[in-house]
């Protein structure tokens, strides 16, 4: 009994000292304890916030969002080599190519092998790489029967209606990046004049050019001034197909259904094409900022869905214009 | 497809776009019995249209031997062998094709029959010149008609078609036909070179640039054309077998107009290989030497036959309105809408104005000069 008497008292006696030291405790232990539960909640509500301070986001497609077929992912530097290693290191997607059974005339033949689709950009360009099976490169368009190969990329709004897959429609405007390999030559050889399809032509005279004919062999067409260039329809009304100088072989184009296709006043996209192997690999590139929005052409978001489709142009099978290869109207989420 | 009405074949057919013929069209009627090859008109659309680099081998306007001469090579064999055999039917007064158009025979995944040539098919331009159906042996006769061994002359242009299968077939829309007159342009600045007109005009009369990568065809002239003035190859006919106007249909026929008058009133002249179902706008005579009238027949119709009976009635004189017309040709470069026998020595053709841009006599006035000059005391080789 007397022991627990005396650890009472030790205990009291403890209590008292603790009691005589209670006003110092509070001033600094009970605010602390206030503000680190202010800090959480203020954490916990903005928390959103905090974590884009402190590392920026990385755009991701919402849960409830489309299926995506396609993903730009951001490069420090877009390759424009197709052969570069940087494209290898994206993801590919494997994108079927269709009939193109809407207009006449149809291409009913379906090529076996899907298309190869990396995409890329860089926060001011977005670009394309497209690779396909293809045994025999076809470069050339002078001759009537030759067709060169090609390929483009269709870009529009997202959502848009299922036929936008076919040049766009007249409420959603397609912007189209369509390369061609008789470009790509041209760029690389020089223009691919008559002469080469025709080696061993000779010529008496064209009129204008009297002076200019050597030998019975003609002037080069780039070489061709501008007064005498009115003997080139084509050329002398300013049709993009019928100028001998190129400066890239991949052209922006608009669409608000078939047959409306128009090629954009300001041709800033680029590209390359390189066969080897039995394989084309394109890349084709545009400015995300739309240099010609008010003709309709698309300006690219990051954070932001469109709706796009690939298509190749096979030239040893005649393909041209509506004969050709489409793919589906797939979904492209740019990182 | 909608149905448009095509008259050269008597009835309803299948066509891309729906029926929208043109203010007025503008037609010519060749007389193939006058052509003499000399290929005048060739050679003033070439320096007029295509003589730039890339069009070496585009001839816009050429004139073929029938049988045996084509350009593009076997453009008719080619296309008419690919229709197969086809028939037209009399029934009462007028001819209807029951055979299929080149529209109608379509696969389903074409808009037009056709066939793209190949580069050496365009290499030949005068193959078959002055050669005859069949060789020439000695016991076949010439003065007589129709001759044993035959060949004539085809000039050829675009048909500016009402029923354009080179427009038909265009995805992109860059060919037109105008309303104005007719005249079926390439947009120069639209056309992306796709060639589907190329393969679609049976005639071959399209054209792909080899050096501007897109295609070119007949424009018929339509600076002149505008100006009340004959295209080119026309008014340069030295054997004046070509009259150019503007042409009604059947139904609103001008017996006044002097290629109505060909066409409608007395139907000398005829559609090429109407039975393709373009209604082409370029009529020929045809020849009336010709000793196998199927060949004529399958090249342009039924109607040979009649064309050429009223022909010859017209060469024993029987026939002088028609004389008056043929008399016409070529014999001013005004477009005439309307003409008038004066008399029955004298034929005027006047302009749309009600102008008269042209009067000639019938019978050209001749001189018939002594066989022996007693002056210059010579013989003539030429005495008319």
């Amino acid at each position: 009994m007397q022991d627990k008497r005396k650890r009472r008292i030790a205990l009291f006696r403890l209590g008292s000292s603790a009691a005589k030291t209670g006003k110092a405790f509070d001033r600094f232990f009970l605010p602390f304890v206030a503000g680190a539960a202010l800090f959480t909640v203020l954490a916990a509500v903005f928390s959103r916030q905090i974590q884009e301070l402190v590392s920026p986001p990385k755009p991701q497609p919402t849960q409830a969002g489309p299926r995506i077929d396609i993903t730009v992912r951001m490069l420090d530097e877009i390759p424009d080599d197709p052969y570069s290693p940087k494209w290898d290191k994206l993801p590919v997607s494997n994108i079927a190519l269709d009939q193109q059974s809407i207009v006449k005339p149809l291409k009913l033949e379906v090529p076996k092998e899907a298309v190869r689709v990396r995409a890329a950009h860089d926060g001011e360009s977005i670009a394309f790489l497209m690779e396909w099976s293809d045994p025999k490169p076809e470069t050339q368009a002078i001759k009537v029967t030759e067709f060169r190969d090609a390929c483009a990329v269709l870009i529009a709004r997202y959502p848009a209606p299922p036929e936008t897959r076919f040049m766009g429609t007249n409420t959603v405007p397609a912007t189209i990046l369509h390369w061609k390999a008789d470009w790509q030559k041209d760029l690389e050889e020089g223009f691919q004049d008559l002469e080469k399809a025709f080696p061993n032509m000779s010529v008496d005279m064209y009129p204008l050019l009297k002076e200019s004919i050597t030998d019975g062999k003609p002037p080069k067409t780039t070489d061709i001034p501008d007064f005498a260039k009115i003997r080139l329809p084509g050329t002398w009304v300013g049709n993009p197909v019928s100028q001998p100088s190129k400066t890239t072989p991949v052209e922006k184009l608009v669409g608000k259904g078939p047959g409306t296709l128009t090629t954009l006043p300001t041709q800033d996209a680029t590209g390359r094409g390189v066969w080897k192997d039995g394989v084309w690999r394109v890349v084709l590139l545009k400015k995300m900022k739309a240099t010609d929005a008010s003709q309709g052409e698309i300006e690219i978001e990051r954070g932001a869905t469109y709706n796009v489709a690939f298509t190749v142009w096979f030239g040893q099978a005649g393909d041209r214009g509506a004969r050709k290869n489409p793919s589906a109207l797939l979904t492209m989420f740019v990182e | 497809m909608p149905k448009v009405y095509n008259w050269q074949i008597g009835r309803e057919m299948d066509y891309w776009y729906a029926e929208a013929r043109p203010k007025r069209q503008a037609a010519a009627v060749f007389d193939t019995n006058k052509c003499i090859a000399c290929q005048t008109c060739t050679v003033a659309c070439k320096t007029t249209w295509t003589s730039g680099k890339g069009q070496e081998y585009m001839y816009w306007n050429n004139v073929e031997t029938k049988p045996w001469g084509s350009y593009p090579m076997g453009w008719d064999v080619n296309i008419l062998k690919r229709l197969g055999p086809q028939r037209w039917v009399k029934e009462g007064d007028n001819y209807v094709y029951r055979g299929k158009t080149i529209f109608e025979a379509a696969s389903p995944a074409e808009r037009v029959m056709g066939y793209l040539p190949e580069d050496l098919d365009y290499a030949y331009p005068n193959r078959g010149e002055d050669e005859t159906n069949e060789p020439i042996l000695e016991d076949r006769f010439f003065l007589k008609l129709p001759h044993d061994a035959w060949f004539f002359y085809l000039p050829r242009i675009c048909n500016h078609c009402t029923y354009p299968a080179c427009l038909s077939s265009c995805p992109r829309l860059s060919i037109y036909k105008r309303q104005e007159d007719g005249i079926v342009l390439i947009d120069q600045a639209r056309c992306r070179g796709y060639r589907e007109c190329v393969q679609a005009c049976p005639y071959k009369k399209v054209f792909y640039n080899h050096v501007t990568r897109i295609s070119e065809k007949c424009v018929l002239c339509y600076p002149a054309v505008e100006k009340g003035i004959w295209p080119r190859c026309m008014r340069t006919c030295i054997g004046k077998i070509r009259m150019f106007g503007y042409l009604n249909t059947p139904d609103k026929a001008d017996p006044e107009n002097p290629v109505d008058f060909l066409v409608h009133v007395k139907k000398v002249g005829l559609p090429l290989l109407p039975q393709l179902g373009l209604e082409p706008n370029i009529y020929y005579i045809p020849p009336i030497h010709v000793g196998n009238m199927n060949f004529l027949r399958m090249l342009f119709g039924p109607q040979a036959d009649q064309a050429i009976q009223t022909y010859n009635k017209a060469i024993a004189g029987k026939d002088i309105e028609l004389v008056a017309v043929l008399t016409l040709n070529v014999s001013t470069d005004r477009v005439m809408t309307k003409f008038k026998v004066i008399g029955s020595s004298e034929v005027a053709g006047y302009d749309e104005h009600g102008h008269e841009v042209v009067r000639v006599p019938l019978k050209e006035p001749t001189v018939v000069r002594p066989f022996y000059d007693e002056r210059l005391q010579v013989y003539r080789h030429n005495i008319t």
